[in-house]
C-alpha cells in the first residue's frame, strides 16, 4: 500500500496502472497564530506520508485522536492544501491541474462526517441536501432540473430512504437516517472515492451493523473506494483491506488488515489491539493499558515518536527514526525492535536463518 | 445500599408526557458495579439523571429511591444537592461540560468538600492533590493551578473523576465516561474504576451503549428497552445465557476483532418506540422476529432464575414460537 517517498515505483513489482489516489511524502504542519507564531514550533500535523489507494478497495487509517488521521482525510478530499509532498489523483498531480480540471477531481473525492447532524444544513431539506452536490457549476448531471430530481430518487433508494422522506428536515430523522443522507449526499457525484470519517462512531450498535452494511453494498456495486478513518479498530478490522497505523503524524505500520491485526509488529499496533474492550463476561482489556498520552505534535520525541510510550524502547530508539521495513507481503512496520522478525531487505544481504538464534 | 422501587420518569412536553423511565426495580449493593445498557433514546441517561438526583425542570420522578435507607424521591432542590456532593458523585461522557473552564482545577476538585463538609482552604487543596494522585494526574500538586482547557480529554475526564469522588460519596454514576476518549485512554479510565471501587468500596452504575466495555467491567447488566426493564442479571449470565430476545440481538449486532471481514452484519430493524404513547404489550415486539399476538397483547411479566430475570414471553432458552404463531393476526 505505501511505498518510501523516493522509492521507484517498480520495487513492488511491475509497473502497473496509476493507483486511484496516491500521496508522497505528505506533510500538513499548522503554525499557531499570533505575536509569538515565530517562537512556537509548528504542530506537525501530518509528518512525512506515503498512501495509495487502489480503485475499489479500502484503506483504514487507525490512532488515537490528534495523530494527525482526520487531517490526512481532509487533505485527500481536497479541504486542506498540504504544506508539502504530492497528492495525485489517476497518476496526475493535484496541484499541477488547472482549475477545472482540479474541480471536476473533486467530484470523483467525497466526504461522510461522524456526526451527520453537524454535517448537514438543517434549514434545507433532505431532497435538496442529496442534490445540492449536482447543482454544484459545471457538473455534468447538474444540468436540467427534472434529471437532477430523478437522481436524487434513485440515491434515497440507493441508500433506503423513502422517497417519501424526501421532503423532510435533518431534525426529523434519526442519527442512522441522518447518516443515509450523508451517504446519499456524497454519492450524489458519482466519486470514485469516499473518505469516511469516523462513519459509525455516534451509532449504536444496532444502526451501526446497517450503515456498514449498506456501506460494503455500495461498494460491491460501484465498484467504491473508502478511506476509512477512525479509532474503533474493531470497524478498521471489519471493513478495511489495507490499514495504516498511525502515530503523532507519521504512519508507525501500514499492511493488510488481517495480517497487520494477526501479527502486529510494532508495540503501538499491538497496544492499540490490547485496548479493544471485548464484549466477553469478566474479560477486561488484554495486555497492560498504554502508559502516558500522545506527546505534543509540535515537539515530537526524537527517534522513534513512540518511544516515550513503548514498553520495549531502549536507547536506540531515542537517537535513530526507524524507517518502515518489510515483514513481508506489504506488511510494513516502523519499529527497531519489532515484536516479529522482519524480512532481510536487498538481495546483497546473506540470507539468515528463520528465527532469532536464541541458543546460539 | 442503592434500592430503586417502581420508579417512573416523566417528561412533561407541549406535544405530551415522553414516558422515559416506566416502573423501573433496581438494587446496587455497596462495592458493587452494575452496568446500564440500551440504546439512545432507551432511558438510561435518564435513569441517571434520576438517581443523581439531577432531573431537568420539566421531569417528574415517581415511585422510590432509597440511597443507604434515605428517600430521595421528592426531596428539594438543595436537599439533593447536599446529598449529591457528599454521597452520590456524578462522571458524564463530556468532561468539558462538567468543568468550569475559568476555574482551576484544584479549587473544582475540592470544591465539595468546602461546601459539604466546610473544609479549609487548604485542606481542600490538599485533599485534591491528594485525589488527582488517585486518579492518576501526574504532578498532582502542578496541575492544581492549570486550566481544564490546559489538559487533555483523558486527563480532564480523571479531574472530572476526582471532584465526583473527593467526598467519598457512596454511590458513583458513570453515564459514558469512555465514550469521548480513545481506547487507549478508556482502558486507563477503566482500569481506574477498578481500582478505586476497591480502594473505596463505592457502589457504580456505569452507563453505556458499549457492550464490549460492561462485559469486562462491570458485576451485573441491568438491559433496558423503551425506559423499561428487558433482562437484569450477573453479567456472566447476561452475556452467556441472555434470555430476552433483546439482549440477544443487542449482542449478536457487536461488531468484534474476529468478526469475518465484510460478512453481513445482524441488524436490528426498525427504530425504538415513540415513548410519548401508551405502549400495549412488550415494546420490543414490533421490532422481535419472535413476536407473538400474546407479545402484542401483554406486557411480559417478570421471570427469575435465581439473579438473573427477564421480561420476554419467548425467552431464547425456549424453543421460538411457530411461524404460525407469529403470523397469527400480523
Amino acid at each position: 500500500m505505501t511505498e518510501r517517498a523516493g522509492a521507484p515505483q517498480t520495487a513492488e513489482g511491475p509497473l502497473a496502472e496509476a493507483p486511484l489516489v496516491g500521496l508522497s511524502g505528505v506533510t500538513k504542519y499548522y503554525r499557531a497564530g499570533g505575536l509569538w507564531s515565530r517562537s512556537v514550533p509548528p504542530v506537525q500535523a501530518v509528518a512525512g506520508v506515503d498512501l495509495t489507494i487502489p480503485a475499489g478497495s479500502t484503506v483504514g487509517i487507525v490512532g488515537e485522536s490528534g495523530c494527525g488521521k482526520s487531517t490526512l482525510g481532509r487533505i485527500v478530499v481536497g479541504l486542506e492544501r498540504p504544506t508539502g509532498g504530492e497528492v495525485r489523483l489517476h497518476g496526475t498531480q493535484l496541484a499541477t491541474m488547472s482549475r477545472a480540471d482540479r474541480r471536476t477531481a473533486r467530484y470523483e473525492v467525497q466526504m461522510m462526517f461522524q456526526d451527520p447532524y453537524a454535517a448537514l444544513n438543517p434549514r434545507l431539506s433532505l431532497d435538496r441536501i442529496i442534490s445540492e452536490p449536482l447543482q454544484a457549476k459545471g457538473h455534468r448531471a447538474g444540468l436540467a432540473r427534472s434529471g437532477r430530481q430523478a437522481r436524487v430518487r434513485q440515491l434515497a433508494g440507493e441508500v433506503g430512504l423513502a422517497t417519501s422522506q424526501l421532503d423532510r428536515y435533518p431534525h426529523e430523522l434519526s442519527g442512522g437516517q441522518r447518516q443515509r443522507v450523508g451517504l446519499a449526499r456524497a454519492l450524489a457525484t458519482s466519486p470514485a472515492l469516499i473518505v469516511a470519517d469516523e462513519p459509525v462512531s455516534a451509532l449504536d450498535v444496532s444502526v451501526r451493523s446497517q450503515i456498514l452494511n449498506l456501506m460494503a453494498e455500495l461498494q460491491r456495486e460501484h465498484q467504491l473506494a473508502y478511506l476509512m478513518v477512525s479509532h474503533d479498530l474493531t470497524v478498521v478490522h471489519y471493513f478495511a483491506d489495507q490499514v495504516a497505523v498511525m502515530y503523532l503524524g507519521t504512519f508507525v505500520e501500514t499492511g493488510p488488515a488481517e495480517e497487520l491485526f494477526r501479527r502486529p509488529a510494532h508495540h503501538y499496533t499491538r497496544a492499540l489491539i490490547d485496548a479493544v474492550p471485548e464484549p466477553v463476561a469478566g474479560q477486561t482489556a488484554r495486555g497492560t493499558a498504554i502508559r502516558g498520552e500522545l506527546p505534543s505534535a509540535s515537539a515530537p520525541p526524537s527517534g522513534c515518536r513512540f518511544r516515550t510510550r513503548c514498553p520495549a524502547a531502549q536507547d536506540r530508539c531515542a537517537e535513530e527514526v526507524p524507517v518502515l521495513r518489510s515483514f513481508g507481503d506489504g506488511h510494513r512496520a516502523a519499529c527497531h525492535f519489532p515484536l516479529i522478525e522482519p524480512m532481510v531487505e536487498g538481495p546483497a544481504e546473506p540470507p539468515v536463518e528463520p528465527g532469532p538464534g536464541e541458543r546460539g | 445500599m442503592l434500592e430503586v422501587a417502581g420508579l417512573r420518569v416523566d417528561i412533561r412536553l407541549r406535544r405530551g408526557a415522553v414516558h422515559a423511565v416506566q416502573d423501573v426495580s433496581l438494587r446496587v449493593a455497596a462495592g458493587e458495579t452494575i452496568g446500564i445498557v440500551g440504546e439512545s433514546g432507551c432511558g438510561k441517561s435518564t435513569l441517571g439523571l434520576a438517581l443523581a438526583g439531577l432531573l431537568p425542570a420539566p421531569a417528574v420522578a415517581r415511585g422510590s429511591i432509597r440511597l443507604g435507607g434515605r428517600e430521595l424521591v421528592g426531596l428539594s432542590e438543595s436537599e439533593l444537592r447536599a446529598v449529591r456532593g457528599a454521597e452520590v458523585g456524578v462522571v458524564f461522557q463530556d468532561p468539558m461540560t462538567s468543568l468550569n473552564p475559568t476555574q482551576r482545577i484544584g479549587a473544582q476538585v475540592g470544591e465539595a468538600l468546602r461546601l459539604q463538609r466546610g473544609a479549609s482552604k487548604q485542606a481542600a487543596r490538599d485533599a485534591a492533590a491528594d485525589m488527582l494522585d488517585l486518579v492518576g494526574l501526574p504532578q498532582p500538586r502542578e496541575q492544581l493551578d492549570r486550566f481544564p482547557h490546559e489538559l487533555s480529554g483523558g486527563m480532564r475526564q480523571r479531574v472530572v473523576i476526582a471532584s465526583a469522588l473527593i467526598c467519598e460519596p457512596r454511590l458513583l454514576i458513570a453515564d459514558e465516561p469512555t465514550t469521548a476518549l480513545d481506547v487507549t485512554t478508556q482502558a486507563q479510565i477503566l482500569d481506574l474504576f477498578g481500582r478505586l471501587r476497591q480502594e473505596l468500596g463505592m457502589a457504580t452504575l456505569l452507563i453505556t451503549h458499549d457492550m464490549g466495555v460492561v462485559a469486562g467491567h462491570t458485576d451485573r447488566v441491568f438491559v433496558m428497552y423503551a425506559g423499561r426493564e428487558a433482562e437484569t442479571g450477573s453479567t456472566t449470565s447476561v452475556f452467556e445465557t441472555p434470555e430476552h430476545r433483546y439482549t440477544g440481538a443487542l449482542l449478536g449486532s457487536i461488531l468484534r476483532m474476529e468478526t469475518a471481514h465484510l460478512a453481513p452484519l445482524a441488524t436490528i430493524p426498525g427504530r425504538p418506540p415513540d415513548l410519548t404513547l401508551e405502549l400495549a404489550g412488550c415494546p420490543f415486539a414490533p421490532r422481535c422476529p419472535a413476536a407473538t399476538d400474546r407479545c402484542r397483547r401483554d406486557f411480559p411479566a417478570v421471570t427469575a432464575d435465581g439473579g438473573h430475570q427477564w421480561r420476554c414471553h419467548h425467552p431464547l432458552t425456549e424453543p421460538a414460537p411457530s411461524s404460525q404463531a407469529r403470523e397469527a393476526s400480523s
